[in-house]
């Protein structure tokens, strides 16, 4: 059944897991008491334990046990609330070395994890209500949001930030950072629009340095030219988190339809950018300040996708204004430039038969102006392919997935295979290869190579 | 061999000859008092499914070792005219919660289903190309036709023939034998033969047996459980076995409404996202 709910690794807090969510101890699929309150409620989740480590040095990456309890609560035919939450331990603690000390740079305080020692941290994931009110169907609470039609790629699904602790190796469902968000959609004749709101002012979660997915690649890290600076120091303040309601809140719109047989959107969104434009002043007498701060900006764009036989083919396009990169032109007086950026996603599908699917994407991003010293090259291209084959009836899922930047050569490439041990229990094993320039997206994370292995457990 | 020997087994072979022939003759003039098969087919197809219906499945997926696997589904059907939607949401375990499968299912046969699948990780509706008809339905020994036929046939793709009549479970059926029109039409259906028994009491077949296009048995799906809901002949079990890999899948059908319109905005895909 394609992917399966999350990529997760394990092995070690395999026999404390399995003492813990053996037959006998796992709750029932449907924990209902007497009493029509009850009936109405249903509990559930995952556990999951996962060990991942590192090829090059044999060193332990992470060895951690995940909790997700999820409450449903139907309270009407049409009002159900939804509470999701994530518990998670890993005392090998390189992922988010201490206590992460810069997460009010990037999420607002309703949305913080909170964390108990070094090791462990609590979230409440998700927390929202369904209702329908006539024909519009409302969600409001914390929530992710998903646009677009490309996997992996983003162009338009940009709505919810990202936590970047383990860079993309996680399933996008654990790496979204959910948002408190009013979310409406309405269908209008053949057309459904969706309108969003979201006065919670996060951004993506960034590893801090020193954690193994930190990032230091000079497309995202200015890299200060040390004749330009002299001696000084080079000194960093903290990014400040847009804080203004209503002023500050994301707005989005989209229409949807399926009209003569092609799925089709028109998407609207004028929010601030999930990762803060790092400018950069110089310090009179030697040294640069470097200023993050986050910029908005309006994105338009549109998705289409459409079955050929067994091809099927997907896109999405956008085009965002105000996008901001790092420069290294020595006369420019900030460090970045300010340009108009239009990215798209092409992606065909084929479907062999029912067991193997092959996938293929391309992405390009495509920058309006770049003036000289512009660290990224004004057309940026990343390809995609993802092979996956299943097994048994099912039982065993094996999967590839590589993503090439054409630009720099480097990419990154992960094999997984899952097996349906039990109907409520799958077993994993992966690899994840990083290769390329280091200065690279994905080659920076050349030492962080990990083979994985992990449990899932359903109750 | 001895002339006495000899004379025995020649009276044996011509016995044998006699008792088949009568058989031969015997099965023909019965089946030759049979409606056709394409007649059977035609009320089988033209059976009462009502315009709407709501079940919960549980599908049991056994492998050659007994290992089951178990999944509980929500299915929802509705006609516009001859379109038939479907949605099926998955309801446990919980490692597949989520996941939910539309179909829009066009009457003219030339013209693709089109598809959509939402799975929970990517937390995205996924278009997905029309399945071939021989393929399986996610790991059960189902195939996406029989699936999406329920019961019935697509009564252009066989010429059929009345064989005769058989017993099945206590109910007597009528044999029908149906071979694919063209090696293209077995190629996507996977087989080369198929035999109904049908209940002309209910028109659905109780037992059928399929083979592969290589002409080899591959598989049986019998109905043990047949029951009137809402006043709609209804299959409550249906059990398939393919004696290839030894695999078998249960679908066991449970409160099922007829009666209980389904709105318009269980087949949007929307309501893959929110789910049920």
């Amino acid at each position: 059944m394609s992917r399966r709910l999350s990529k997760r690794i394990t092995v070690g807090w395999l026999g404390l897991h399995l003492a813990v969510f053996s037959p006998a101890a796992i709750w029932p699929n449907q924990s209902v008491a007497e009493g029509s309150f009850f009936d109405a409620m249903e509990f559930r989740g995952l556990a999951e334990t996962s060990v991942a480590i590192e090829t090059h040095d044999g060193d332990l990456q992470k060895w951690d046990l995940v909790f997700k309890p999820e409450l449903n609560w139907r309270l009407s035919s049409d009002i159900r609330l939804t509470a999701i939450g994530r518990i998670r331990i890993d005392p090998v603690d390189k992922l988010e070395p201490g206590r992460p000390r810069n997460q009010g740079s990037f999420n607002s305080p309703a949305t913080r994890r909170r964390f108990a020692g070094e090791a462990a941290d609590f979230e409440l994931r998700e927390f929202f209500l369904d209702a329908y009110v006539g024909r519009a169907a409302l969600r409001v609470g914390k929530q992710q949001i998903v646009w677009g039609q490309a996997d992996g790629l983003r162009v338009l699904d940009v709505v919810n930030p990202l936590d970047f602790r383990e860079f993309i190796l996680p399933e996008f469902e654990d790496r979204r950072i959910p948002l408190w968000t009013f979310n409406a959609e309405v269908p209008i004749g053949d057309w459904t629009a969706q309108f969003i709101w979201i006065p919670d002012h996060s951004y993506d979660a960034l590893p801090e340095p020193g954690a193994t997915f930190s990032f230091t690649t000079p497309l995202f890290v200015p890299h200060p030219d040390p004749v330009l600076i002299g001696a000084g120091p080079v000194v960093i303040n903290e990014q400040r988190r847009p804080n203004r309601f209503i002023r500050d809140d994301d707005y989005g719109a989209r229409l949807t339809a399926f009209l003569g047989g092609w799925d089709i959107s028109l998407n609207y969104f004028y929010h601030y950018q999930d990762q803060a434009v790092q400018f950069q002043h110089r310090i009179p007498g030697g040294g640069v300040a470097i200023e993050p701060e986050y910029r908005r900006t309006h994105l338009v764009g549109g998705t289409f996708s459409n079955a050929f036989g067994d091809f099927t083919l997907r896109g999405e396009v956008g085009y965002s204004t105000d996008r901001y990169f790092l420069t290294r032109n020595p006369g420019d007086e900030d460090g970045v430039i300010e340009t108009g950026a239009l990215g798209y996603v092409l992606g065909l599908d084929y479907q062999y038969d029912a067991d193997l699917r092959v996938s293929g994407q391309l992405f390009q991003s495509t920058l309006m102006d770049r003036p000289g010293g512009t660290v990224r090259d004004r057309v940026e291209s990343q390809a995609t392919l993802l092979v996956e084959k299943e097994f048994l009836n099912d039982r065993l899922t094996a999967s590839l997935l590589a993503i090439q930047s054409l630009n720099d050569g480097d990419g990154v490439v992960q094999a997984d295979l899952e097996y349906e041990y039990r109907s409520n229990v799958i077993l994993k094993l992966g690899f994840d290869v990083f290769y390329g320039d280091r200065d690279g997206l994905f080659g920076e994370f050349d030492d962080a190579d990990r083979v994985t292995f992990g449990v899932e457990v359903g109750f | 061999m001895t002339d006495t020997a000899f004379a025995k087994t020649a009276r044996l072979g011509v016995l044998l000859i006699i008792v088949g022939a009568i058989a031969f003759i015997v099965t023909r003039a019965k089946a030759d008092d049979l409606p056709p098969g394409r007649e059977i087919m035609e009320k089988v197809v033209a059976r009462d499914e009502g315009i709407w219906v709501t079940r919960d499945l549980k599908m049991e997926l056994t492998d050659r070792s007994g290992t089951t696997r178990v999944q509980i589904t929500k299915a929802l059907r509705r006609y516009y005219g001859e379109e038939k939607r479907t949605v099926i949401f998955y309801l446990d375990p919980t490692n597949i919660k989520g996941t939910a499968f539309l179909t829009y299912d066009y009457p003219e046969p030339n013209v693709d289903d089109d598809q959509w699948l939402y799975l929970p990780a990517l937390r995205k509706v996924r278009r997905i190309s029309a399945s071939n008809r021989g393929d399986y339905f996610l790991g059960t020994d189902f195939t996406y036709e029989e699936i999406k036929k329920e019961n019935k046939v697509e009564l252009s793709d066989y010429s059929f023939k009345t064989l005769g009549e058989e017993e099945v479970d206590g109910h007597m059926t009528i044999v029908v034998e149906g071979k694919p029109v063209s090696d293209k039409i077995a190629e996507e259906l996977g087989y080369s033969r198929v035999v109904w028994r049908v209940d002309p009491e209910v028109w659905m077949s109780r037992k059928s047996d399929y083979w592969d296009t290589n002409g080899n048995q591959l598989k049986t799906i019998t109905l043990p459980e047949i029951k009137q809901v809402d006043g709609i002949w209804t299959a409550l079990r249906i059990s398939g076995v393919n004696h290839k890999t030894g695999h078998s899948t249960v679908f066991t059908f449970l409160n099922i409404d007829y009666q209980t319109e389904v709105s318009d905005r269980m087949f949007e895909q929307s309501m893959l996202r929110r789910g049920l």
